[in-house]
């Protein structure tokens, strides 16, 4: 993984390999929550032969991926992530 | 916002049975031609013998009440929250008598009688239930040859809103959670509110604790929490008094399961938590989703 260094990112797809069961939901976040972006949620099953590729149009310095259910009897297995990343600009001016 | 209403007739008869009314036909259509307040002619079509003394009797049309200006009727569980009714009267528009002059008025709410001729008598409120339930008509007394024009026959009232605050406390754990089996108050500080007439109170969509209740007075009301599933549910209040009648949301009531052990046992394959929701007298369970299991990445760009 290459290092950055304060540039800011242009976060622009998630791709996984997930089997489960329920809707799985997707949230790119900042450092303290003060941005977020919910992706389209992957529909699971308890087999798959797809790594769907969800798009995401996210911009900041830093991010991170949440992943959750939120129904009940809803699972996940996650065996791969794939964050498709690329440099927009060199940092935040002051 | 207080305003005014008026309930119309939903069916009408007389003491004989149906009349025929020159120029209209049914009683079916005289009800239509009340409701829109429309001259009504009465006489009798067989004008070969008396129609001596009738009594015409309608009874309030019970599931529409007609607010300020509205054309379509308000049903009873859709009135303003507070809607409290301090006045109303049976009346109508005019009456005029003609052929013979020997026919006579007098119009009926229940069994009191208002002054022959009179175009208006005052209608009891002891509650809107008892507003909806009474019977109204008029008395009518005439010959063959009578003739009475009567317009427009209908309840006319006003209301006003009763608007408070409610407060919702834990009588048998002041200041905790509330559990089922608990005491609840629901008061009103500022002492608007008459609660000696609430007759029952719904927490959530399928619970209903009904009269009598441990405490009833007119500043507080106490009831205990039946045997339910944790949740927050919403509390209403429903009245049949003569301050106010129908109901109102006094607020929000969030119950915990009791006995609690808080022990957590890790079933292996298990999707959802089990709840006991009273370990002491019966092995009753609830299911619910584990709160929103996830997971995080580590910051990415760091």
């Amino acid at each position: 993984m290459p290092k950055f260094a304060g540039e800011l990112l242009h976060f622009n797809a998630v791709r996984m390999r997930v089997t489960g069961a329920g809707n799985l939901d997707l949230t790119l976040n900042s450092l303290d929550s003060v941005n977020s972006e919910a992706l389209t949620a992957i529909p699971m099953s308890a087999t798959t032969n797809q790594e769907p590729t969800v798009l995401a149009n996210y911009r900041d310095q830093c991010g991170q991926l949440i992943v959750q259910t939120d129904a009940i009897d809803e699972t996940f297995s996650v065996s791969r992530i794939v964050i498709f990343i690329k440099p927009l600009a060199s940092g935040y001016p002051l | 916002m207080p305003g005014i209403f008026n309930i119309k007739a939903v069916s009408i008869q007389t003491q004989t049975g149906t009349w025929l009314f020159s120029g209209i036909g049914t009683v079916y259509t005289l009800l239509q031609t009340l409701n829109n307040t429309n001259p009504v002619v009465l006489n009798k079509t067989q004008q070969s013998q008396d129609i001596g003394a009738k009594v015409l009797v309608a009874l309030p049309n019970s599931s529409g009440i007609y607010l300020d200006s509205a054309i379509v009727p308000t049903s009873q569980n859709s009135l303003p929250v507070g809607f409290h009714v301090p006045f109303a009267q049976l009346q109508v528009n005019s009456l005029a008598t003609d052929g013979d002059h020997s026919a006579s008025f007098r119009l009926r709410v229940g069994a009191a009688l208002a002054a022959p001729g009179a175009l208006n008598l005052a209608y009891p409120i002891s509650s809107l239930n008892t507003l909806l339930a009474t019977t109204f008509g008029l008395d009518y007394t005439g010959t063959a040859t009578s003739l009475v024009v009567l317009d427009g026959l209908y309840i006319l009232g006003t209301y006003t809103q009763i608007s408070t605050s409610w407060v919702i406390t834990n009588v048998t754990h002041p200041g905790q959670n509330f559990q089922v089996g608990d005491t609840v108050k629901i008061s009103d500080p500022s002492l608007i509110f008459d609660f000696s007439t609430i007759t029952s109170v719904a927490v959530g969509p399928s619970i209903t604790v009904t009269a009598p209740f441990p405490v009833q007075s007119t500043t507080e009301i106490e009831f205990v929490i039946p045997a339910m599933s944790s949740g927050t549910y919403s509390v209403e209040i429903h009245d049949n008094g003569t301050q106010f009648t129908g109901w109102a949301v006094v607020g929000t009531l969030t119950v915990f399961v009791i006995n609690t052990s808080g022990l957590y046992k890790i079933v292996s394959g298990k999707t959802h938590d089990t709840l006991y929701l009273d370990s002491s007298t019966d092995n009753t369970t609830e299911n619910v989703k584990i709160p929103n299991p996830f997971f995080k990445t580590g910051y990415i760009g760091q």
